[in-house]
């Protein structure tokens, strides 16, 4: 399963020509430099001549520096925000091979597909259409045609291969080549069983992404969420999966019990969620090897809205004992739970910093509900929204800076603020939008929408700016995404 | 004893007026002035037009502007004398005669200055961009060929500050509409690019643009650093090659920007 980049054809790295000549000849002013003042005559040693020397000296400065042949400064302000031209051509194989996939050329262009998909997909990427591509040749891959691109009006350039190996896997190669100062900006291969074609692509993508913007990586990664299906009285919940673009999707669980607010672990081989197993609302973990399931709490009480810790030890879950939920906290394995917070009325909603310090939650101590953070070991909590209306369902950000929430005052809006509250901004404002979910590099979130009147739910997907929101496709209709970290 | 307490009280009080005046000689001369920062040329303009201010810029400018119309008239009469009376007449009618007349008014004058050696080299280039410029043939008045020698002052001079501040706003003007960066990034905005830009005499690039410092970087941004130093980059690559007046060569071939993408629109 695990995928293995290599850097293909070692070269010595080019030394970036920004960010290494940081402080050198920086001159703070941005009037007129003048030209050195001459050199101080001698001094004499007597004090009376000495007043005397000092102002012919300042006289002669004055003098001879004031006309100066001047550096120009320009300044540039502002500027636009828009996303960059880009050129993601079909990619060529030395040579056509069969693989189960497919033939290695078709493959090609549909590597190349997907990558343009992904960068679309990110708002931060205006991939070239088509028709204003070339065809490139292998021997291109590695000396791009700068003339035709430069032309193409494409700022950056991905080029790449389809090989395939002797032992049936694939190679894919991935250049990423700046066309304006005709430089490569990174390489990088991947050798991938035909199957997870898919997955070589996102991860040629996630290199150009992360190099052109400095983000992290996340075009790697999937999504567990509950798929809906049937009339709004009596809707079918199954646990489904899919690549985070919405491909390989597969159904966990045949929707004979409903399932609610899955979560994946660190390690993605299990999902925490709630499930009616048995009319009973209890936490679950489902593993996806094997396909089962198991309790994790065993008692009477009513289990919900799992997840886990960032080091996958411990589960954090609500539990409503004789009207009263708190949040608890249980290892993984199972074993006896132990309680975090003590508070009368309705604790939950908990998710962990991704240093495991601190857990962000709601709670309606205040006669309303309101996200609060405490430490891990339920010590020192602490009130942090205090907008007008209700929140609910924090996430905190993998980045740490953020918590993403649902806000619920006219209607019901995604939006995120600072772990201590500051800076709250809402990102979204559909009918119904509720469940944040993160992307592995804390920059883009996936939500689900409920349509006015109809009750039917799907995936959106919203990054920090509020501006780039689109529709991820699910075959059914979807809700409660969970949003997985980049897969290894 | 008392002589010998005398003559050294004597000595004593000798030894400690030396002492002081010793001392505050010392205190006069010997303490050397801390270094004084460079004086800088301050001038606090806005966006001027692309006018030079210069006086004396004003004094040259009739006799090339008004030599276009002498010198067809007149052929070997020698120019310097027509010229004082023409320069009220005469003051902008050279927008009518476009290209063609330049060229005349640069060859009257060379027989004068033959030897000068800048003269040849520079009448042919100077028609074809003032042809085609967009209105930034301010200073058209002055020859560049009456220059003839590469001594600084009469350079600097013609560049006053207020035209270095309208060329400054011509270049601005031109690298703007390129200037893209990607939206978000927690604090990118706040990082401000230096990049040096070194240019031929037809505007395109001579040297590829250099990052010569940012300011506004903090732990949050670091990351993005390097891609706000590349968009700047990109910037002033893509929007190349500039019209500029070539007449201002000097004053534009070595731009320092300021890449200041806090206000975003």
């Amino acid at each position: 399963m695990r995928l293995r980049p290599f850097r293909i054809f070692p070269k010595s790295a080019n030394p970036s020509p920004s960010g290494e000549r940081l402080g050198r000849g920086l001159s703070n002013c941005t009037c007129a430099r003048g030209e050195t003042p001459p050199p101080a005559p001698p001094m004499k040693e007597r004090g009376v001549s000495r007043a005397g020397a000092i102002l012919a000296f300042f006289i002669a400065a004055l003098g001879l520096s004031a006309p100066a042949a001047a550096q120009l400064e320009v300044d540039i302000t502002g500027g636009i925000a828009q996303p960059m031209p880009i050129a993601i051509p079909g990619m060529p194989t030395p040579s056509v091979a069969n693989t189960p996939a497919g033939d290695t050329a078709s493959l090609g262009q549909r590597v190349a597909d997907v990558v343009t998909n992904d960068l679309k997909n990110s708002g931060l990427f205006n991939p070239l259409p088509k028709s204003a591509l070339e065809t490139v040749s292998h021997p291109q891959v590695t000396a791009p045609d700068y003339i035709f691109w430069t032309q193409s009006g494409a700022q950056a350039l991905v080029q790449g291969f389809v090989q395939a190996n002797g032992d049936g896997s694939l190679t894919v190669g991935c250049y990423l080549y700046d066309v304006l100062a005709k430089s490569e900006l990174a390489r990088q291969g991947f050798v991938v069983q035909p199957a997870q074609w898919r997955r070589a692509a996102h991860k040629c993508a996630d290199t150009v992404y992360t190099r052109l913007t400095g983000e992290g990586p996340y075009f790697d990664s999937r999504v567990v969420y509950v798929s809906e299906t049937g009339p709004k009285t009596n809707r079918t919940k199954r646990l489904a999966i899919m690549d985070q673009d919405g491909a390989n999707h597969r159904f966990l669980t045949n929707g004979q019990t409903i399932v609610l607010t899955p979560r994946f672990a660190p390690n993605q081989q299990t999902i925490t969620y709630m499930s009616y197993t048995n009319n009973r609302a209890r936490v679950y973990v489902y593993d996806i090897g094997s396909g089962t399931q198991r309790l994790v709490v065993d008692q009477p009480n009513m289990t919900f809205a799992p997840r886990f810790s960032p080091d996958g030890r411990s589960i954090v879950f609500s539990m409503a004992i004789g009207g009263n939920t708190d949040i608890y906290r249980v290892a993984a394995s199972g074993g006896a739970p132990q309680r975090l917070t003590t508070s009368p009325g309705i604790d939950t909603g908990a998710s962990y910093s991704p240093d495991g310090s601190r857990i962000v939650f709601e709670s309606d101590r205040s006669g309303t509900q309101q996200l609060y953070v405490m430490n891990a070991d339920g010590s020192n909590q602490s009130r942090i929204s205090f907008g007008s209306g209700r929140y609910g369902s924090a996430a905190w950000s993998p980045r740490g800076d953020l918590i993403a929430f649902t806000r619920i005052g006219g209607g019901f809006n995604v939006g995120i603020m600072g772990v201590d509250g500051s800076g709250e901004k809402i990102l979204t404002n559909g009918w119904q939008d509720e469940g944040p979910s993160w992307s592995p590099n804390g920059r883009v979130i996936m939500f689900f929408r409920t349509g006015q009147g109809s009750g039917k739910a799907d995936l959106w997907s919203v990054d920090l700016t509020g501006v780039n929101e689109r529709p991820v496709p699910t075959p059914l209709d979807g809700s409660d995404p969970a949003w997985g970290p980049l897969l290894p | 004893m008392e002589r010998s307490e005398r003559t050294g009280l004597g000595l004593s009080v000798v030894g400690h007026i030396g002492l002081l005046a010793i001392l505050s000689l010392n205190l006069m001369s010997v303490r050397k002035m801390p270094k004084l920062s460079e004086p800088m040329d301050v001038m606090l303009v806005d966006k001027a037009g692309l006018t030079s201010a210069a006086p004396e810029i004003s004094k040259e400018a009739p006799q090339a502007a008004e030599a276009p119309d002498v010198a067809p008239t007149i052929e070997d009469a020698p120019p310097p004398e027509p010229a004082p009376a023409k320069p009220q007449p005469a003051p902008k009618p050279a927008p009518a005669p476009t290209p063609k007349p330049a060229p005349k008014a640069a060859e009257p004058p060379k027989p004068t200055p033959p030897a000068a050696k800048p003269a040849p080299p520079a009448p042919p280039a100077k028609p074809k961009p003032k042809a085609t410029s967009l209105g930034t043939d301010f200073l058209k008045g002055i020859p560049v060929d009456k220059s003839a020698g590469k001594s600084t002052a009469p350079r600097a001079a013609a560049i006053s500050p207020l035209a270095m501040n309208g060329l400054a706003a011509l270049i601005a003007s031109q690298v703007k509409p390129c200037y893209t960066i990607p939206a978000g990034g927690a604090d990118a905005a706040s990082i401000v690019s230096k990049i040096r830009l070194r240019l031929k005499k037809d505007g395109s690039i001579a040297v590829a643009p250099e990052v010569v410092g940012n300011l506004g970087v903090n732990p949050a941004n670091q990351p993005y650093l390097r891609q706000m130093n590349e968009a700047a980059t990109r910037a002033l690559q893509r929007c190349a090659p500039y019209k500029l007046p070539a007449d201002l060569f000097e004053a534009w071939q070595d731009i320092v920007f300021t890449f200041r993408p806090a206000q975003m629109s």
